[in-house]
Parts: structure tokens; C-alpha cells; sequence
């Protein structure tokens, strides 16, 4: 009687699962199909053009890229840009198997270094091109239209520039006795300044106030650690890009000067950590971070900017990256009017209001000349300090090669064991050099 | 019967009371250690992300806020969790279900009927467990974009609700039911299809209820493929808005929406397992997992 | 007639096996093994995940992987030590956390919950609380280690320990699997043994060791295997812990044919990683089966 009873409930709980489970399978199904249908439909009646837009921006940035999309959306009536965020892990991943399976989207960003890997399958554009489509190129930094130029052609549109750069606190500044206004230029500043930065608060016969605190991300030590080897007068890679060119006294030079914040100078804990925190409990007076992270420190944290401090020998430098626009090949021909939304949509990204209201919003600069140089950005202590590093030209944007991620990977990994004493720093970099000859020479 | 597999109701060797007592109080630190870190998350979510990066940490939030869930709901920061919550319990249950009655199908003859090549396919599903998962994404994905899938919650469900241990766990507890009682419905004229569903099934419970938990487990927390597959925002599950949020905000120090994200992600299956835990032992010991 | 439809039931006798396997094994077939073999496939070619045609290199990823990749012996390495850490601490610990479990103390409910809960908690939340916690600056365990006057620790930033703090979280995190088993093998011990044991003048020590590790034979096998098996394909744990590093301390197999796979997109190689997993899986599996085999003869 039992099992009779149970096996009752079990098939009925079974039929009503079963009922769910095939209505989710099959009526989502339909569901979207029927959406599709119906989004072509409402484009044969009300004329909206649909552009998709995959972005990796999934932070504050990529938040105010959406609000801003509504407003061109409202002003162009004709065309729906629908922006989708992915996370920036298993992007690239995601927008390969899509060209490969016909699934792209019409525009997508990527990083100044990821150009190479699509450019068999995005769009090229001429000089010509960009004169006909309205955008003025004198308008915008040359080196961010020199990023995007592969075998004299111009592959995608440089929508921002997105450059490390250094912060400092006034308020510990004034509370050390030193002049808010006045952050170091160079190492034997930042040192002096450091020293009086570094002190006990508490009374506890311990430091808990640092001038820095060194990151524990790999990427952004990498990054930090190329800025102050092109300070040296050195670079990551010879000129036409072939081979390692670091595995010298300026790629030396480069470690030592963060190593010796902590051993030599005492500025720094010996200690890597997060610096970004760091300097939001105002454990850390100044922080070497990306430019990105001056919306986490707003309105947390009294805070200011600065060109990256020279701490090479040779001439400022600081590394940067940038966001490009890319056009899978497809839409230029096959469909006309979609390729007049695209651009309409770019012609909008590029221009002056957007450029300048997004800088304002989200954590990267404008490539737009006349917002580098807006007043009313410049007088932002919160923004002026890494806009000056674009205007002086001290910018140097990562080298653009299939492999330029790989390459970073190995570096950062050396690095790490330097960081964390596994390795000396003449072993860590000819260890680099070897591995990354490998992987330039690899076909 | 039941009781049998109770793991309270078995007391086999003893240990003498003063080593007992010792025993107690290390188990206890054990147990206690073990609950700290969700303790904490619990309480990190209930905390501002500015109160978690400059107070002093602490197991209770010294000024406790439920602003970090209410942000999670509504504000338009890149995703809410509500439609995601949704999705992830579509695909669960569905899952589940269909893993359910895929395996006890695929487990029955394997079990109890004697055919040519039966050995062989017991082994071919055996060495599915070898399979590395991530190894099949590529070819998965193309295969469900082939189908024009993608995006759909059919490719959510169907990759998990093929398991090789499933069968396996099947197939060991199905051999352990007394033959008699299959004999008798077969004589009073029940075809195979019958028994297995008025006979087999009834007397299966604990086993299939620890296989619905082991899968629904493995569904909910399913990460990486969906994370791969889905271009769509409103396909998306929570493990995957969790990663989202986990790439917007712990950059920039937001702990307090990703910890409330955290705990939203492990209420069901936290549940889920309160209220059938003892069924976890009992499944598998009534399977008797010998070779 | 007669014959005809005894015949008929002996059709129908044969195909009713799989009529019932059909639906698993079509969806197996097509979704597990398929991709199997199309892996086989693509680790013989060049392929960048993007372009429609795959060029047949024959065995020049293996060669690669075996002769110039920097990164595959120290993940071959990574692999062995994670394996060598992890599979043994997690049968004594999931063993001793059974049997203390099974003693009937006061307040057992309270104990099994709180060993079990962590295993129902999702990789990614794992990851994100750990990496958390670990801050060598601002995390809650170093907070602490300053308050008891200790030193702070690097944890996840010194490669030094990185792999052991790595097995002591999925220790914390998937105790729960191993712990539920052998308290299910627990069960299947006949009582009359213990009784019989005690008879004889076994303190509960020789007991333990007479009685209850003789009877969890085959779970401890299946234990083996299984942790074994899942030790090769470990991932999530790791990559949202570590990523791999630091310094490559915790690149296992699966991390680097991740790395290769879907970041730098060579999926050539990864699908040759791939093949050698399950290549020494296979095998271990059948050594281990066989020498459980043996093990049971002799007895």
C-alpha cells in the first residue's frame, strides 16, 4: 500500500517535472525563435536598424557606456544599438567562436593589443574612408590612429586611450608637512617625499602608514615595471618586434628601483599587496595603479593625480593600452543599411559630447585631442594628472602582436618569483628573454 | 527499514569516555573552523564595501545594511539577480529531472537484464568519468550552434544531464532489489516498462534523491560552460553574474554587492541540502559503491 | 502463428535493453563521446579557434608540449604534487571525519552539517572568499595571525606554499564527497563483527584496524579511483584561487591547456593536452583496478 502511494507521488512528481522541464526546453526555444521573428518584423515595420555591440567593459565604465547608448538610441530613432557585456576572461573566446560560426556581433572592443589575431576577419579602412564617414583624423592623438594601423591600413576606430597612472593623497601630504601641489617628478623626490610619508600613526612602534604599497597583480607589475624600462631608454621588444630587447641594464634597472622602495629606501612593506586598498585605507599615501581605479577611490578617498613620476634615467614614459572599435567582415557589403548604423553609431562614439561626457563618467580618456585639452578636465585633480601624460607625449601603448598576451603571461610570472624572492632578477629576466624568443619565433 | 541507513542510529565500536571527550572537542573545532568562512560571507553581505575595506574585519557587521541585497535587485549596474536566479532554477530542476529519468532508463537494463554487449556498454560509460568536461566545449558548442541552440536553455540543460556516474550509482542500488519482486509483477502481466516505474523506481527513492542532489548541486553551481556559451545577458545564470560581478566589482573594491550576490548563489542549495542531508549517506550506502 | 509471435517476443526481448539505453546513450554518444573524438581529432591539427580550415600538423603538438613548451613540464609537475597532496590527506581526513562522525557524540547533527555544508557552496564563491580572506594586506587571516602577534603571511603571493593552501581550501571545500562515502561504507560493516572482535579482547584501536578498514575496502577503491581521476581533471578550485601562479606553482594540466586553450587560443595543443590526460587517466585507472583485483584474491 506504501510503495503504491509513494510510487503515485513519485510519477506525479515526476509528470510535473517533466511538464517543466520540456516547457523550458522547447517554449524557450520557440520563444526565441518567435523573438528573432518578431525583431526582424519590427524592423521591416517601424525601420529600426538593430547594431550589436559586445563590450568587455563590466565595470562603472561599461554602465555608463549603456546609459549613454540610450541616449543615441533615443536621437536616432532608425537605429537600436544593443550593447552586451561579457566578462573579460573568456571574451576574446566567446567572439572568436562567434566569427567562426557566423554569430558576430556588428561592432566589439578590444584592447591596443589584440588587433593582430582578428585581422583576417574585421574590416579595413583608408584615409579616405574616414573622410567620407565625417571623422576629421587630425581630431584625435596620432599615436592612438598609429595603434590601429596594420600594413598601412587602418583596421577599427581608437575610442579611448587607457594609460596607467599614479595617485597621491593631499590630505596625508598636508598631515606630513608636505606641499599638496607639488607630487614627484622623479625617484629622488618620490623618495624624499616617501620618507616623510612613511610613518607609525598609531603610537604602536609600528609602521602603518607607507608611502606605497607594490601590487600583487602580475599584469600590473609587468606593465609598471616596461613604463620605467622605457624611462631607461630601453624597450620590451627591437623595433620590428622579432625579438626580446629587455634582458639589459635598463630592463635591470627597471626591477630594482620597486624592489629597492621596500629594501633600500623603506618606503614601501616588504610585503606585496593590494595597492589599490592600500591607498583606500589610506595605508598607503600613493599608489601606482590604472587609470580605471580613480572611480573606485571617488568619493572614498581624497585623492589626486599625477604624471607617472621619471623613475628612469632617460625620459618619462608610462605604459598604456587602449579600447579599439572592430568590424567583423560581413555587414559592409551583405547589408547596406546596417553598415550606415554601424557607422552612424561610431561617428557618435567618436565624437566630441560622448568622448568628453564618458572621460568625465567612466575610468578611460578620450582619444579626442580637444577633450585631452578641455579645461574643465584639466582643472579635475581627479583626472589632470593622467590626461598630462597623453598631452606630453610620455604615453607608450603595448606592443601589438598575436602573442602579446603570452608575452606578458611569461614576464609576469617572472617577475612574481623576483617579487616574492624565488629569483633573482638577472635569472627572472634572462629566463623571460629565452621564453619570449620562443614564443616570437614560434610560427 | 529506513532506518537502517541512518547514520544517528549506528553506534559500532566505542571509544572509552574520557577519549570520547577529547574526540568531541576535536570535532567541534573541526566543525566550528568549517563554518567561519560562510559565517563571514554571510556577514560581509550585510556590511557597506566601504565598511568592509577600512573597519577591522568581523564575524558580526558592527553597522549591518541590507542595502547591498537591494542593490543586487534593482539597481541597473550591470545585471540584477533576479532573472538569473530564475534561469539557474529552470535549469536545475530541469536537469535534474531529466538526469532522473535518462539514467534510471539507461540504469535498469543494465542492471537486471542479461543481453549481448551489456558489459561492453557498462565499461563505455564508465570511462565517460575519464572525460575531462572542458575538453568538449569547443566541439559542444559548435554542435549546439549547428542545431541553432545557443542561447537557449536546452544548452544549459542537456550537457548535464548526461552522467555516466549516475547510471553507475543506478545500476549498483537497481542489483541490490530483491529479484522475487520483479518475478511477481512480471507474472501478474507488467511489461518491463511498468515494473521499472511501479517497482523500481517506489523502491529507489533514497538512491534517486541522492542522485537529484548530487546533480542538482552540479547544475546550480555550473560555471564554466555556461560562462563560455552565453552571449546574452537574460539567458545568463548566477554563477555567471557572479563572475561578472566578480570582474566589476573586486577590481574596485565592491565586496559588499558580490558577497550578497555569494549568499543569494548558495541559499538553494544550502537549503537543498538541510533538508535532505540524510539522504546523501543513505543513498550511498544503500548502493554498497563496490566495483 | 504461434511461432510468429514467440518469435516476436524474442525480438522484442532483444531490443527492450535498448530501447531503455536509447535515450542515454544517443545523447552520450553525441555530446560526450563525439567531442571525444573530434579532440583527437583537432590535437593532429593547427587551429586558432577563428578560422574555418584546420591544417594536419601530424604529431607536432605533442612534440611542442613535450620538447619546447616552457610551461608543460612544470605543469606535469604541478599535477603530480597536487595529486600527492591532495588524494591522500583527503582519504585519511575524510576517513577519520567519518568515523569520528559515526561515534554518536553529542551535538553529531551540528558537527555533520557544518563539515558538510561547505561542499554545497559554489567554486566561484569559494575562490572569491579565499582570495579575500588571503589579502596579504587588508585580509581578515593575516588580521588575526597580527593580533596573536604573528608574522604575516604572503598565503597566495609566495609560490612557496601556494599549492599546499590550495589543498587545504579544497580539503575544506570537498571533505563533504569523501566523508559521506566512507560513512556509507560504515553502514555496510556488520555489527556481529564488532561483537565478535570485542569478544576476542580487541581494544576499539585494534578493532579500527581489524574490523573496520579490512570492511571499507571497496570504498576505499572507489575513493581512490575517483579522487585520482578527479584530481587530473581539477580546475575551478584552482583557477579561481590562483589562476596558475604564482610563478606557475599551481599550473596543473587542466590550468595550462586552459591557459593554451582559450587564451592564446592554440587549440592544437590544448587538444593534445587533453588527449594525454585522459591517456594516463585510462591507464591508472586500469593499474589501480587490477591491483585492487589482486588485493582481493589474496584474500
Amino acid at each position: 500500500m506504501k510503495g503504491i502511494k509513494r510510487a503515485g507521488i513519485l510519477v506525479l512528481a515526476m509528470v510535473l517535472m517533466f511538464a517543466f522541464g520540456t516547457s523550458a526546453l522547447f517554449a524557450k526555444g520557440t520563444q526565441e525563435k518567435q523573438k528573432a521573428a518578431g525583431e526582424k518584423g519590427a524592423a521591416a515595420t517601424t525601420g529600426k536598424v538593430i547594431v550589436n555591440y559586445w563590450s568587455r567593459k563590466t565595470g562603472s565604465d561599461g554602465n555608463a557606456f549603456a546609459e549613454y547608448i540610450k541616449g543615441f538610441n533615443a536621437d536616432n530613432p532608425g537605429i537600436e544599438v544593443k550593447m552586451q557585456v561579457l566578462p573579460w576572461g573568456e571574451y576574446y573566446g566567446k567572439v572568436r567562436a562567434a566569427i567562426l560560426t557566423g554569430n558576430a556581433p556588428e561592432v566589439f572592443d578590444v584592447s591596443v593589443y589584440s588587433p593582430p589575431m582578428f585581422l583576417k576577419y574585421v574590416e579595413s579602412f583608408s584615409k579616405e574612408d574616414f573622410a567620407k564617414l565625417g571623422i576629421n583624423m587630425s581630431d584625435y592623438a596620432a599615436s592612438a590612429w598609429e595603434a590601429v594601423k596594420f600594413d598601412g591600413k587602418y583596421y577599427g576606430i581608437p575610442d579611448g586611450i587607457v594609460p596607467l597612472a599614479f595617485f597621491y593623497n593631499p590630505d596625508l601630504y598636508k598631515a606630513a608637512g608636505l606641499n599638496p601641489s607639488k607630487p614627484p617628478t622623479n625617484l629622488k623626490e618620490l623618495v624624499e617625499q616617501g620618507k616623510k610619508l612613511t610613518k607609525d600613526t598609531n603610537g604602536d612602534g609600528k609602521i602603518n602608514q607607507w608611502a606605497v604599497v607594490l601590487t600583487d597583480n602580475g599584469m600590473m607589475r609587468t606593465w609598471f615595471w616596461e613604463s620605467v624600462l622605457d624611462q631607461n631608454g630601453g624597450s620590451l621588444l627591437n623595433a620590428d618586434k622579432t625579438k626580446a630587447a629587455f634582458n639589459n641594464k635598463a630592463g635591470l634597472d627597471a626591477i630594482n628601483v620597486f624592489l629597492d622602495m621596500s629594501r633600500k629606501y623603506g618606503i614601501a612593506p616588504k610585503v606585496p599587496g593590494n595597492s589599490g586598498n592600500a591607498f583606500l585605507t589610506k595605508m598607503a599615501a600613493m599608489d601606482f595603479d590604472g587609470c580605471w581605479t580613480r572611480k573606485m577611490f571617488q568619493d572614498k578617498v581624497t585623492f589626486a593625480t599625477a604624471p607617472m613620476p621619471q623613475l628612469g634615467s632617460v625620459k618619462p614614459a608610462v605604459w598604456s593600452s587602449m579600447d579599439i572599435f572592430l568590424y567583423p567582415k560581413g555587414y559592409r557589403t551583405k547589408d547596406p543599411a546596417k553598415w550606415k548604423a554601424v557607422m552612424a553609431f561610431s561617428k557618435w562614439v567618436m565624437g566630441k559630447k560622448f568622448q568628453l561626457d564618458y572621460t568625465k563618467a567612466a575610468g578611460q580618456l578620450a582619444s579626442r585631442l580637444d577633450v585631452l585639452k578641455s579645461p574643465e578636465l584639466l582643472s579635475d585633480p581627479h583626472v589632470s594628472g593622467i590626461l598630462k601624460q597623453i598631452s606630453s607625449g610620455m604615453v607608450v601603448f603595448a606592443p601589438a602582436l598575436k602573442t602579446t598576451q603570452e608575452i606578458y603571461g611569461i614576464i609576469s610570472e617572472s617577475l612574481s618569483a623576483v617579487f616574492a624572492g624565488k629569483l633573482s632578477a638577472e635569472k627572472a629576466l634572462a629566463q623571460s628573454e629565452k621564453q619570449v624568443n620562443d614564443v616570437l619565433a614560434r610560427k | 527499514m529506513e532506518n537502517k541507513y541512518y547514520i544517528s542510529g549506528q553506534r559500532k565500536w566505542k571509544i572509552p569516555n574520557l577519549k570520547r571527550l577529547i574526540l568531541w572537542v576535536f570535532i567541534t573545532i573541526i566543525a566550528v573552523s568549517f563554518l567561519v568562512p560562510i559565517i563571514w560571507i554571510i556577514s560581509g553581505s550585510f556590511t557597506t564595501s566601504i565598511d568592509l575595506v577600512t573597519k577591522h574585519p568581523s564575524l558580526i557587521p558592527q553597522r549591518p545594511t541590507v542595502q547591498n541585497y537591494i542593490n543586487v535587485f534593482t539597481t541597473n549596474k550591470t545585471q540584477t539577480v533576479g532573472r538569473p536566479l530564475l534561469n539557474s532554477a529552470i535549469v536545475s530542476f530541469s536537469t535534474v529531472f531529466l538526469t532522473l529519468l535518462i539514467s534510471s532508463f539507461a540504469a535498469y537494463p543494465l542492471a537486471r537484464m542479461e543481453f549481448k554487449g551489456s558489459q561492453f556498454i557498462f565499461v563505455l560509460i564508465l570511462m565517460g568519468l575519464m572525460i575531462p568536461i572542458q575538453v568538449s566545449f569547443i566541439s559542444l558548442y559548435l554542435l549546439f550552434n549547428s542545431v541553432g541552440l545557443l542561447n537557449t536553455y536546452a544548452v544549459l540543460i542537456l550537457p548535464g544531464a548526461i552522467s555516466p556516474f549516475g547510471v553507475f550509482l543506478l545500476r549498483q542500488f537497481f542489483r541490490t532489489i530483491p529479484k522475487e519482486l520483479e518475478d511477481v509483477a512480471m507474472i501478474d502481466g507488467c511489461g518491463r516498462l511498468k515494473t521499472l516505474y511501479s517497482i523500481i523506481l517506489p523502491l529507489s527513492v533514497p538512491a534517486l534523491l541522492c542522485l537529484g542532489i548530487f546533480t542538482f548541486l552540479g547544475s546550480w553551481n555550473s560555471f564554466l560552460w555556461p560562462l563560455i556559451v552565453l552571449t546574452k545577458s537574460k539567458m545568463m545564470t548566477l554563477p555567471v553574474i557572479l563572475s561578472y560581478y566578480w570582474g566589476a566589482f573586486a577590481g574596485v573594491n565592491e565586496w559588499g554587492p558580490l558577497l550578497a550576490v555569494s549568499v543569494i548563489a548558495s541559499i538553494p542549495t544550502i537549503l537543498v541540502f538541510l533538508l535532505f542531508q540524510r539522504y546523501f549517506v543513505q543513498g550511498i550506502a544503500t548502493t554498497g559503491i563496490k566495483g | 502463428m504461434k511461432t510468429n509471435s514467440r518469435s516476436l517476443v524474442l525480438v522484442k526481448k532483444k531490443i527492450t535493453p535498448f530501447l531503455f539505453l536509447l535515450p542515454f546513450l544517443s545523447f552520450y554518444v553525441v555530446m560526450q563521446l563525439f567531442p571525444l573524438f573530434q579532440n583527437f581529432r583537432v590535437s593532429f591539427t593547427q587551429w586558432d579557434m577563428m578560422s574555418p580550415d584546420k591544417p594536419f600538423v601530424g604529431l607536432d603538438n605533442f612534440k611542442y608540449l613535450f620538447l619546447s613548451d616552457p610551461f608543460f613540464w612544470a605543469s606535469i609537475k604541478a599535477t603530480l604534487l597536487y595529486i600527492v597532496l591532495n588524494v591522500p590527506s583527503k582519504i585519511v581526513i575524510g576517513l577519520a571525519l567519518a568515523v569520528a562522525l559515526n561515534q554518536g557524540l553529542w551535538g553529531k547533527t551540528f558537527h555533520r552539517t557544518a563539515i558538510f555544508l561547505p561542499f554545497v557552496i559554489n567554486s566561484a564563491v569559494v575562490g572569491l572568499l579565499f582570495g579575500w580572506m588571503l589579502d596579504p594586506q587588508s585580509g581578515m587571516v593575516n588580521y588575526f595571525f597580527k593580533k596573536l602577534g604573528l608574522p604575516p603571511q604572503q598565503w597566495l603571493v609566495d609560490p612557496t606554499w601556494t599549492m599546499e593552501i590550495v589543498v587545504l581550501v579544497t580539503i575544506w571545500w570537498s571533505i563533504a564527497f569523501n566523508t559521506i562515502v566512507y560513512l556509507a561504507g560504515l553502514q555496510g560493516i556488520p555489527e556481529e563483527l564488532y561483537d565478535a572482535a570485542k569478544i576476542d579482547g580487541c581494544t576499539p584501536w585494534q578493532s579500527f584496524w581489524h574490523v573496520t578498514l579490512p570492511g571499507l575496502r571497496d570504498t576505499t577503491m572507489f575513493v581512490v579511483i575517483m579522487q585520482v581521476i578527479g584530481s587530473f581533471q581539477a580546475f575551478g578550485n584552482i583557477w579561481l584561487l590562483t589562476h596558475g601562479g604564482p610563478v606557475n606553482a599551481t599550473r596543473v594540466l587542466m590550468i595550462h591547456l586552459y591557459r593554451i586553450g582559450f587564451y592564446f587560443f592554440r587549440m592544437g595543443q590544448a587538444a593534445a593536452i587533453a588527449v594525454i590526460i585522459f591517456i594516463i587517466v585510462l591507464i591508472l585507472t586500469l593499474i589501480m583496478l587490477s591491483m585492487f583485483r589482486k588485493t582481493e584474491l589474496k584474500n
